[in-house]
């Protein structure tokens, strides 16, 4: 019998904004684990503002964020520590420290929360390179990178602890096609072998085809979800026009141009 | 005409309708001309019907035909008519992506300047800003008794390093200021003591001030504006570029990470720094000692005997607490800096202009108390 997977986060009645600015509002959803879930929508929708809000750089207006059960922003230091370390962030771009070679922004969580020796810390952001196929450049500066390569090392950073979910923030944005497949494939590549959950924040609809389980999207307008579901789902039977017009890449009849 | 050039021809028909005909390039370059000539003929009085004649454009691009569009507005403005005659039709299209309805944008309404509320709304801004400093000194030290606790967290390499940026190659301009500053204080000094015969004492005078007061000070306000500006454009930088976000979320303290090995590194070497800038400056005054004909040895004498230890550790301390001040203000500046690259060049003016403040202030502070202590 197939066991019915448990939530990793879940988000109840969220309200988030700045001052008194509310961007996002009644937001709910849970994400199961192992799933690759992307938050989807317009420029400007609040997208990454709600990842901010999930990864703990904020704290919301009201309503919960539950990563395992636990609220981030309510918990105590010690059970903070925890969850962060169970989590990892890759930001749009890449966000790796530039005083710092790739195997050293690599090894920096190895550092600062484990007690292994140098040797053994060396060894596993040498694996974790090689697993976003970087280990011929731990030597270099993020300033040596191309911008593909500046987010793969993010994301081998951001699984130094052997995180059980990892947020991405565009992961796509300003690549190429074939740089942006190639990593499409190492996120599959890790979630489904490492039963690692992603939160993907994005817009690039080849790219949620390729890779995503579930979405959901946000709406600039009403400033709450208005889809949820697979893919191709929201492709083919959504009635909103608005995710139509989204999946199909229509423009507004009203658009004078 | 050139072939560069554009010319408008006006013709008043009647004394309500105004014929122009526009001959040459229509394009960003002579739109200016063209609008300027089309003028002169409208400066007088406003058409009822303008009939612009565009058969004989050479040329045209958006920007030109955004003059044509212009004059249409203007007379729908004044419920007048218009006419484009002529008008190619890869020209019309263009003109007609500008809608003749369209009213002006009125210009932007900028407040009323009010001397209560902007006294008002700085004294707020002081205010937070204050408490936010507070707030930082307070997380500053909390990180601080970490690490003397736990030596084993502090990132001694990136402590070091500072101590190299912000010391040894700050050595040189420490150097020449000093000297400088020995220099020019005993030449100053030197001219009114010779009226009382008194020019040995140039030397009492130069090693007392710089011991005490300006070694210290002039160590601090290069440190200020050669370390913590770099501080402040540096931790702005990493804001900006969301690692500061990074090392939040993955547990470790900013404060802890990227302030404490600089302000440790800055506070190590800025009373190092001032023993070289004091000593230069010596030398300074020891090469106008012996241009005024007095011997090297008579200068020292003097100056041991005017000096004493307690004046040069007054001035360390000082320079201790500067140290801490600049380079504390320059990584919570940095911290502070919002988004985009000008943030940064905002963050790093600012931690110049507070740094100076903070050791003025602390300066005036440390007089009055030395002065109670009897130091």
């Amino acid at each position: 019998m197939d066991q019915k997977p448990q939530p990793i986060v879940q988000v109840e009645n969220l309200v988030i904004g700045y001052g008194d600015e509310v961007i996002l509002k009644d937001i709910s959803f849970h994400i199961d684990e192992g799933e690759i879930f992307v938050i989807l929508g317009g420029s400007g929708c609040g997208k990454t503002t709600l990842m901010k809000h999930m990864i703990g750089l904020h704290r919301p207006l009201s309503g919960k964020i539950l990563l395992e059960g636990e609220d981030l922003v309510t918990a105590d230091d010690k059970k903070r520590q925890l969850l962060l370390n169970r989590m990892g962030v890759m930001y749009q771009g890449g966000a790796l420290f530039g005083s710092m070679t790739l195997l050293e922004n690599v090894r920096l969580p190895l550092e600062e929360f484990t007690t292994l020796p140098l040797s053994a810390m060396n060894l596993v952001a040498r694996q974790k390179l090689k697993q976003v196929g970087l280990e011929p450049y731990a030597h270099l500066l993020p300033s040596e990178l191309s911008g593909g390569m500046k987010k793969r090392a993010a994301i081998a950073r951001a699984m130094a602890l052997d995180p059980r979910i990892i947020f991405l923030d565009e992961p796509s944005a300003g690549l190429d096609p074939i740089t942006s497949a190639e990593l499409d494939r190492l996120i599959l590549s890790l979630a489904r072998p490492f039963h690692i959950t992603f939160v993907m924040v994005s817009h690039e609809l080849p790219s949620i085809f390729a890779i995503a389980d579930r979405v959901i999207m946000l709406d600039k307008q009403t400033k709450t979800i208005i889809a949820e579901g697979s893919p191709l789902e929201l492709k083919t039977h959504s009635q909103n026009p608005w995710v139509h017009r989204f999946f199909h890449r229509e423009i507004a009849a009203s658009n004078p141009s | 005409m050139t072939k560069d050039s554009i010319i408008v021809t006006g013709s008043w028909i009647g004394q309500e309708t105004l014929s122009l005909v526009l001959q040459g390039p229509l394009t960003g370059q002579t739109a200016g001309v063209a609008w300027k000539q089309a003028g002169v003929f409208m400066r007088r009085k406003r058409p009822q019907l303008l009939i612009i004649d565009a058969s004989k454009l050479a040329s045209f691009d958006e920007a030109g035909v955004s003059i044509l569009a212009d004059l249409c507005r203007q007379q729908r403005a004044g419920d007048r008519e218009w006419k484009v005659e002529g008008l190619p039709p890869d020209c019309q299209r263009l003109l007609s992506q500008y809608d003749p309805h369209e009213k002006p944008t009125p210009p932007a309404i900028r407040p009323k300047f009010l001397l209560p509320e902007e006294i008002g709304r700085v004294t707020v801004h002081l205010w937070e800003d204050m408490k936010e400093q507070i707030v930082f000194m307070g997380k500053l030290t909390a990180a601080l008794g970490l690490v003397i606790l736990h030596p084993s967290r502090l990132r001694t390499k990136d402590m070091l390093s500072v101590m190299e940026t912000a010391g040894a190659n700050a050595l040189p301009i420490i150097a020449l200021i000093g000297f400088l500053l020995g220099l020019i204080l005993a030449f100053q000094a030197a001219i009114p003591m010779r009226t009382f015969g008194a020019e040995i004492f140039v030397a009492n005078l130069v090693s007392l001030s710089l011991l005490r007061e300006l070694g210290p000070l002039i160590t601090a306000i290069i440190l200020t504006a050669r370390t913590g500006s770099a501080f402040a454009a540096e931790l702005g930088t990493m804001k900006v570029n969301e690692e500061i976000d990074a090392l939040t979320t993955m547990g470790l303290d900013p404060v802890r990470f990227l302030v404490v090995t600089r302000v440790l590194g800055a506070v190590m070497v800025t009373p190092l720094l001032t023993i070289f800038a004091n000593l230069f400056g010596l030398i300074g005054a020891g090469v106008v000692m012996l241009s005024l004909g007095f011997p090297l040895v008579t200068y020292v004498q003097q100056v041991l005997m005017s000096v004493h230890l307690g004046d040069l550790m007054g001035g360390l301390f000082k320079a201790f607490a500067f140290g801490i001040m600049v380079s504390a203000v320059g990584c919570q500046r940095g911290l502070q800096t919002q988004n985009g690259a000008s943030a940064v060049g905002a963050s790093t003016t600012r931690s110049v202009v507070s740094g100076i403040v903070w050791i003025v202030i602390a300066d005036g502070l440390f007089s009055v108390l030395f002065y109670s202590l009897g130091i």
